[in-house]
């Protein structure tokens, strides 16, 4: 059976889906979902675990940047499916509501 | 004619080809008293000044004994000091393993979070503490790089509030990967 996951984890996968580009660091995941940067962190831990986000880091000379490293993550295959299966669901449930159950 | 041409052919072939094997003989072994003469080098104590030219001139060479060797000898901390900013993932990933990295490793996130980042672009170092050393270096750079833009950025209140959000966040997530692994069987 598949597991239920929460909202909060469905507006993660959303901010990959709707990212302009594959990849993304937690602060722009952060505000893409607009949660608060403890819990979206948390989720893309517990996602990266799952195998459904890959992650890397930023490839930078900390030192001349003057900057920390970022760490990129992106959708793996079987990441993106679940995403888009995962954010299906509240994309239907959206159409069912606008259109008043019809 | 053709005759001599041919056995000329294959002694040359022959001669070029035992130039070829003496040219790789010598170089094997030149390779390998260089090889024999760096693992005597790891093997004898080293002074700060020596252990840091040896990294500098073997640099993404040494093996991953090497490169414990080289951190194992209570100078840790003035070798992130001075190369823990440029060291890659998988260098970290390495010395990661060896305890007394650590031991230095906790000095040079105090001297870091003083020196290079400013107390605000780093979560507070108490917060890492109940993390497996791995994941406490990861987070620190990780959540320093969001800290670190914010303040960039002039959102200095967020980056406040976001401090002490992860702050409290890094024991939760401590609790919940420990119990994860014991779950899972792996520690």
């Amino acid at each position: 059976m598949a597991r239920s996951r929460s909202h909060q984890t469905k507006l993660v996968f959303q901010a990959f889906l709707d990212a302009p580009t594959d990849e993304a660091y937690g602060l722009q995941i952060v505000r893409a979902s607009g949660l608060a940067a403890g819990t979206a962190y948390a989720i893309l831990r517990r996602l990266e675990d799952e195998g459904l986000l890959e992650g890397r880091w930023e490839e930078i000379d900390a030192t001349s940047q003057g900057r920390p490293p970022r760490r990129y993550y992106r959708l793996t295959a079987e990441g993106r499916r679940v995403a888009h299966h995962e954010t299906a669901d509240g994309r239907n449930a959206l159409r069912l509501l606008s259109h008043g159950w019809t | 004619v053709i005759t001599v041409a041919t056995i000329l052919g294959t002694m040359a072939s022959l001669l070029g080809l035992w130039v070829g094997l003496q040219a790789q003989r010598r170089y094997n072994e030149r390779e390998l008293a260089h090889r024999r003469g760096r693992e005597r080098a790891l093997q004898a104590p080293l002074d700060t000044a020596q252990l840091w030219a040896f990294w500098d001139r073997h640099r993404g060479e040494l093996t991953s004994s090497q490169l414990r060797a080289l951190t194992s000898n209570h100078q840790a901390q003035a070798f992130l000091l001075r190369y823990g900013q440029r060291l890659t993932s998988t260098e970290l990933g390495i010395l990661a393993d060896t305890p007394e990295f650590w031991i230095g490793a906790t000095a040079y996130f105090e001297s870091v979070d003083q020196a290079y980042l400013g107390e605000v672009a780093t979560v507070p170092a108490w917060s890492l503490r109940l993390l497996n050393p791995e994941d406490a270096w990861r987070y620190k750079l990780e959540w320093s790089a969001h800290l670190y833009q914010l303040l960039e950025e002039g959102e200095e209140k967020q980056a406040h509030i976001d401090r002490r959000r992860l702050a409290l966040m890094a024991i939760a997530l401590a609790i919940a990967l420990r119990a994860r692994r014991i779950f899972s069987g792996t520690r």
